[in-house]
């Protein structure tokens, strides 16, 4: 028991060290895909950043850098199944603080190649602090949209008639 | 694992609520028509491997680039001002 409070304190102490940021630890009961036995990730970001990090609580190499969907794709929408919603606890028809974060495959040699997985949308009920990596099956998400808009000729063709 | 033989058209019940039927066999291609409470996720399997796939490649606990915070926040401000 001790060893795991000493280590708990150790992990929050770090992260409450960083400046201007608001952090918070977020529960995954089905961990996420590729690692399903983390379960316990800290969410940081700056306030209202459409850009954060995912890191595991269990182990400091496992971490993803998320970004708000909107701040890419502004008419994303999602539908959260049943199954996904009792995961959550979300209710029906009770409004609750959700907010959508979608993983991103950073290029570092070229950060405008970097895509976002837009078919997976990781949603975290915020109340409740519990998160989970929504599959879609759905072929017009793409897993792999690129944020230089290669992807969506629609945009690029919108953008030129303006 | 349990394995069957069914013909076109014929089921197979798992627990109480969940009936698999067999729609078409075409080529090396079967339809298989699901029923089962909505609260029942069903997903073909490549679907689960192929999120795996790609959130192993995403696997980052580098800093953001401020290159990349740059572009996220002119995106986001031309998204927003459509």
């Amino acid at each position: 028991m001790d060893s795991i409070n000493k280590e708990g304190i150790t992990k929050d102490s770090a992260i409450d060290k960083l400046p201007g940021t608001d952090n918070c630890e977020i529960y995954f009961p089905k961990g996420i895909p590729g690692f399903e036995s983390m379960h316990k990730f800290f969410l940081i970001r700056d306030e209202e950043a459409p850009l954060a990090q995912l890191i595991s609580a269990e182990n400091d190499q496992i971490g993803f850098i998320v970004v708000r969907p909107e701040s890419v794709v502004p008419d994303y929408s999602i539908e959260i199944d049943k199954d996904s919603a009792g995961v959550l606890q979300l209710k029906p028809n009770v409004k609750e603080p959700v907010e959508i974060w979608t993983i991103m495959t950073l290029n570092p040699n070229d950060v405008a190649k970097s895509t976002i997985n837009l078919r997976a949308p990781i949603v975290l009920n915020m109340i409740e602090r519990l998160g989970l990596q929504v599959i879609l099956d759905q072929e017009r998400l793409s897993p792999k949209h690129s944020l230089s808009g290669i992807t969506n000729p629609n945009n690029e063709v919108k953008g030129a008639v303006d | 694992m349990l394995v069957l033989s069914r013909k076109v058209n014929e089921r197979i019940k798992i627990g109480d609520d969940i009936e698999l039927t067999v729609v078409a066999i075409s080529g090396d291609t079967i339809r298989l028509g699901i029923e089962a409470p909505s609260k029942v996720r069903i997903l073909r399997s490549e679907v689960y491997a192929e999120v795996q796939r790609q959130n192993q490649e995403s696997l980052t606990t580098a800093q953001i680039p401020d290159e990349l915070q740059r572009l996220i926040k002119d995106k986001a401000r031309g998204a927003f001002q459509e």
